[in-house]
Formats: structure tokens, sequence, C-alpha cells
């Protein structure tokens, strides 16, 4: 909270990396990739799309346990089928999976899905349309890199690739791992300050100094 | 009146929330039933014997159970190693003194995680037995080291329990 009172809320590109900080250390593999973004996306839009009809039955002094429980919720439910089909994959994720539900994404999915009234239906059924489907579009984008993050930590830390589905079969590319680092946690956030590093880069090439 | 519609809208609120909880419970004891029954599986494989009907023992953290080997003083149970590199779980059956008495290496997470199941009962008791699935890191030693002592400690309890 700042020192008027009002909620603290990131700057896009900040918000940007709060919602791949925590995915950096989690996903180690092309597996767990789909895993964690496949929920993480799921979360967010299930909130997206639950948020503006439920916003007028909930009374405003219960609005945000209720959402905080919705997406609780959502996130146990999705944990629990995770468990259920693939529970090597759950294991391995451990606490990370219970995190999704206070991931920045599903808080942005809480705001967005809760704003304040429009002055006419047509015009909140609009916004909201619009909302909805950019954030569908940020989740997909996060699901994306999400796997090719995790795709890329496990070819170098583990010279392999494999698919969550114990029938698949799991690939290993390469006679030995070239980055064996990048497989611990450590090696995630090494992975994502390289990425930044790049995308400043980038940013520089195209003329642009600032984030 | 509004305060009528108010209270309604909260009540209407609150069973929408208890059939979420319901749901969650139902399908927690869904998944539940079927990880016993993965285990049971597994550790039936692993012993070439069926399990004790008695149900299981859980530990004190409730991360593994512990089974009782139909007609044999041995028990049986599904060990998670964690590691900060990934998990792997590992099918054990156990003397009543918590000893390993045989291993077999079920899942990995990430999939192709460095392991060798050999080189791990060695370490845990100086026998060897099972398949080398890969080479070692130096962390398994450790992680597993952790997760068998913990194993050991809820096996002794069960065998004193009269599982």
């Amino acid at each position: 909270m700042s020192e008027h009172g009002s909620a603290f809320v990131p700057q896009s590109f900040l918000l940007r990396f709060f919602v791949v900080c925590p995915l950096a250390a989690a996903v180690r593999s092309l597996s767990e990739g789909l895993a964690i973004g496949l929920g993480t996306a799921l979360i967010c839009l299930v909130l997206g799309l639950l948020a503006p009809p439920l916003r007028s039955l909930v009374p405003e002094r219960l609005r945000f346990f209720f959402f905080l429980a919705l997406s609780s919720g959502t996130t146990l439910l999705y944990g629990l089928a995770l468990e259920y089909s693939l529970p090597a994959v759950a294991a391995g994720l451990g606490v990370y999976l219970p995190l999704l539900m206070v991931n920045e994404l599903s808080l942005k999915a809480l705001r967005q899905g809760t704003p304040l009234p429009s002055n006419t239906s047509a015009e909140a059924e609009c916004s909201r349309q619009s909302r909805f489907a950019a954030l569908a579009i940020e989740a997909l984008m996060y699901l994306a890199f999400v796997i090719v993050f995790g795709a890329i930590r496990e070819l170098a830390g583990l010279a392999s690739l494999s698919l969550p589905w114990p029938d698949m079969p799991r690939i290993r590319l390469l006679p030995v791992p070239p980055l064996p680092m990048l497989v611990a946690p450590a090696g995630g956030f090494m992975l994502l300050g390289g990425a930044a590093a790049l995308y400043k880069v980038w940013l520089r090439l195209r003329g642009r100094r600032s984030l | 009146m509004a305060h009528k519609a108010d209270m309604g809208r909260i009540g209407l609120l609150a069973a929408m929330t208890a059939l979420f909880a319901l749901l969650i419970a139902f399908l927690s004891f869904v998944v539940d039933a079927r990880t016993m029954a993965r285990e049971r599986v597994l550790i039936a494989a692993l012993a070439k014997r069926p399990l004790s009907s008695r149900p299981p023992v859980s530990s004190p953290g409730g991360t593994m159970r512990v089974y009782r080997i139909e007609g044999e003083p041995f028990f049986g149970s599904l060990v998670e190693i964690r590691a900060p590199q990934g998990s792997a779980f590992i099918a054990a059956l156990f003397s009543a003194s918590g000893e390993p008495q045989e291993i077999r290496l079920v899942d990995t997470s990430p999939a192709l995680l460095p392991f060798d199941e050999a080189r791990l009962f060695r370490d845990l008791v100086g026998k060897k037995s099972g398949r080398a699935v890969g080479s070692a890191e130096s962390w398994i030693p450790r992680a597993a080291q952790k997760a068998f002592s913990e194993a050991a400690g809820t096996i002794r309890g069960a065998a004193a329990g009269g599982l």
C-alpha cells in the first residue's frame, strides 16, 4: 500500500516480470513448463470470465475475500487434476503449484474482472469483452514463454526433452548436458537475467531507452 | 427491504461457496483413493506378494503411507526424494527395523533426471540392487538419506503399533 492508502499496482513491464519470476524458478523442464503454464493460463481465464458476472452478486465488503477464495479454489482444483493425472510432475512442482493463486497474472485477472461500473450496460459489456480478450492473449503469451523457458532449461541442464505423459518418448538430444547448472533453481534466474538483458539490447537497437 | 435483499445475496453466495468447497473435498478424496491404489499396485509388484488388507499408516507429516506385506515381516512405501533439481518416486520394501531391503525407481520429474538406482541403494544400505538409469549427482544421496530416514521412522512406528 502507498502512503495515500491506495493499492500498489505495478507498471506494465514490472508486472510481467513479477509474473515470470516464480515461474522461472519452478519450471525446470518442458513437461513442468506445460503443466504450470497451462495452470497459470487456465486460472487467469477462469477468473477473468467469472469475476465480472459475479461482481454484482457479491457485496462490496466481501468482494476481496470472495474472489481470493475463488482463486484459491480454482488453483486447488487444477492442482488436484494434475496430481490425479501426472503425480510425478505435480510432486516436482511442489509448493509452486499453490502459488499460482497469488500469481501476479491471477491478481491482474481479478483486478480486470472487477472494474468500476460503466455508464451504460452496452459500454460495460464491450469493455468486459475487450478486457477478457486482452487477458486471454496475455495468458497465452505467458504459456508460450514458460514452455520455451522450460525446454531451454531441460535441454541445457539435462540434455533431453520430455513431455509430461509417461507413455510419451523421452528424447535425449545431446550426449552430455552443456550447462548442468541451468536445471538448478539459480539457473532459472540466470536464464531470466539473460532474457532481460537481451530484451534491453533489443530495445536499444530499436532506439528506445526506457522499458 | 434492501437489507433483506442483501441478506439473500449473502446467503446465495455462502451456498455457492459451500458447494465449491464440497466439490474440492470430494475430488481430493478421489485423488487420494487413486494415489493409494497406485501405491498398492507398485509395492505389491516389488514385493511379488499381495499387501495386507489393513489400512496403511501415514507418516506424521502425511507425506507417505506404509503398507504391510501379507504374511511377511516386511513393509512397503512409496518414498519421494525431493531435491532442488527435481524429485523422484521410489517404491521401497523395508524390514520392521526400517532398513531398506529392495528399491525400484518409479518416476522422476524432470523425466530424465540423472539417477542411479544401484548407487543409491549401495549408499543407503551397502548392498547392490536394481538397474542403473544414469549417473548419479551428488545431491541424490543426501536427499535420499533424508527421505529414507523419515520413512524408517514411520515404519518403526507402524511396526511398534502392530500394523
